[in-house]
């Protein structure tokens, strides 16, 4: 039992990060970024790459992978969302255009690293073996959750006091009116994809470095599927939504892997999405109704 | 001359010409909902179903061709049907998460 509580920190800890990315583009855009698994795995690479390829250590690997998502997501948006926001494109456009850019991502990643996957070495992060109880941690594990954590709280902090943080609201709270106040829109929704992006980024990386070898060009998919059931339960746009989505899900994958076994993992997010969807479909915390066309 | 000159452009562009048939029908797809005015993403995931129904009837049956493609045209509708009808209430941005949601299952589906 205990095991499973460790379990299901981990996994929250590592949806709650990407589902972050999606909530913050959704809150201060109002679209949905399909291209966001992608970055994911983009950022897994990169990171990759520093140390297999160029034996960085983990510590510049990590902000470094980030970067690169981040970067990747300012792209994006210069690419595939400013040009048709410009021309008020409405919502169905621009997450086809990013569904269109995440497969350009992935088939970039398929060509330049090949089909099989890859990963952080062995012993890249210190191994170990913790007992607590009759359950075993990881240090990577502990250095997960810590992350995210810090991550949630400082990004929870810096959104509610720093200047960008409330330039960042003002613009999700209206557009209009935040540029009419002076706030530069457009580089407040480059800063807010560059932010998302490099969650999503580390996310990834903290993914890979708990998971070893799955470092992978469609690695992005399944955590695309999670990071949307936890926006849908949580409320797409509540940040303590997303805290409360990740830990369901995490709880009830593990719990759905102990009675039914792996294979079906992924179909628990689908599950839990489906039903919050049905019975609820503004989310557990969304402050908004429900978005109609 | 001019038959052999065309069946060796066929030959040499064969999969190009299938590709762009077989897109443009999942293109269809997508339209008679889009012309509804919703964004469903579940297609693949129907066409994993009537790839797979004829594939089974083939190699387990001798059912003939015209059956199999019917086969897997109802069979995929009434998945659809199965999906549509809880879905009918969600709309935009909601539809379109809940139908890439099905494609994953889909995928997770016959893969175990």
């Amino acid at each position: 039992m205990l095991q499973q509580t460790f379990n299901t920190m981990i996994y929250a800890a590592i949806y709650a990060l990407f589902a972050m990315g999606y909530t913050l583009v959704f809150g201060v855009l109002d679209i949905l970024n399909l291209a966001h698994g992608a970055i994911f795995m983009i950022g897994s690479f990169a990171a990759v790459q520093t140390v297999l390829g160029w034996h960085w250590s983990l510590w510049l690997a990590l902000p470094f992978g980030m970067i690169v998502g981040g970067l990747v997501g300012v792209l994006l948006d210069l690419v595939a969302v400013a040009p048709l926001q410009a021309r008020q494109a409405g919502f169905l456009t621009p997450l086809i255009s990013t569904i269109g850019a995440g497969i350009v991502f992935e088939n970039i990643a398929l060509a330049g690293f090949g089909p099989d996957p890859t990963g952080f070495p062995l012993g890249t992060f210190p191994e170990a073996q913790i007992n607590i109880g009759d359950a075993t941690v990881r240090p990577v594990q502990i250095f997960i959750v810590a992350t995210a954590v810090l991550v949630m709280a400082a990004l929870t902090l810096g959104l509610r006091s720093t200047r960008l943080g409330k330039a960042i609201r003002a613009v999700a709270a209206n557009r209009l009116a935040a540029q009419l106040m002076g706030v530069d829109v457009r580089m407040i929704v480059a800063i807010t994809f560059f932010m998302a992006s490099a969650l999503g980024a580390l996310s990834g990386v903290l993914y890979s470095l708990n998971l070893g070898q799955v470092v992978q060009w469609d690695m992005g998919g399944d955590v695309q599927l999670k990071g949307l059931a936890v926006i849908v339960v949580g409320g797409m746009d509540s940040i303590p939504g997303v805290l409360l989505g990740a830990l369901l899900l995490a709880a009830s994958e593990t719990a759905g892997v102990v009675w039914f076994g792996s294979p079906y993992r992924d179909a628990i997010a689908f599950g839990l999405l489906f039903l919050v969807l049905i019975v609820r479909p503004a989310g557990l915390l969304g402050r908004r109704g429900l978005r109609t066309v | 001359m001019a038959v052999s000159a065309i069946g060796d452009w066929y030959s040499a562009n064969n999969n190009l010409i299938n590709t762009i048939g077989l897109n443009g029908i999942l293109a269809l797809s997508i339209y008679v909902m889009l012309a509804c005015g919703q964004l469903s993403l579940a297609s693949p995931g129907y066409v994993a179903v009537g790839a797979y129904t004829a594939a089974l009837l083939t190699t387990n049956t001798g059912v003939p061709f015209p059956l199999q493609i019917l086969a897997g045209m109802a069979l995929a509708g009434a998945v659809a049907l199965v999906l549509g009808l809880p879905l009918l209430r969600l709309r935009g941005v909601y539809l379109a998460i809940c139908t890439v949601g099905f494609v994953q299952v889909v995928y997770i589906f016959f893969n175990t």
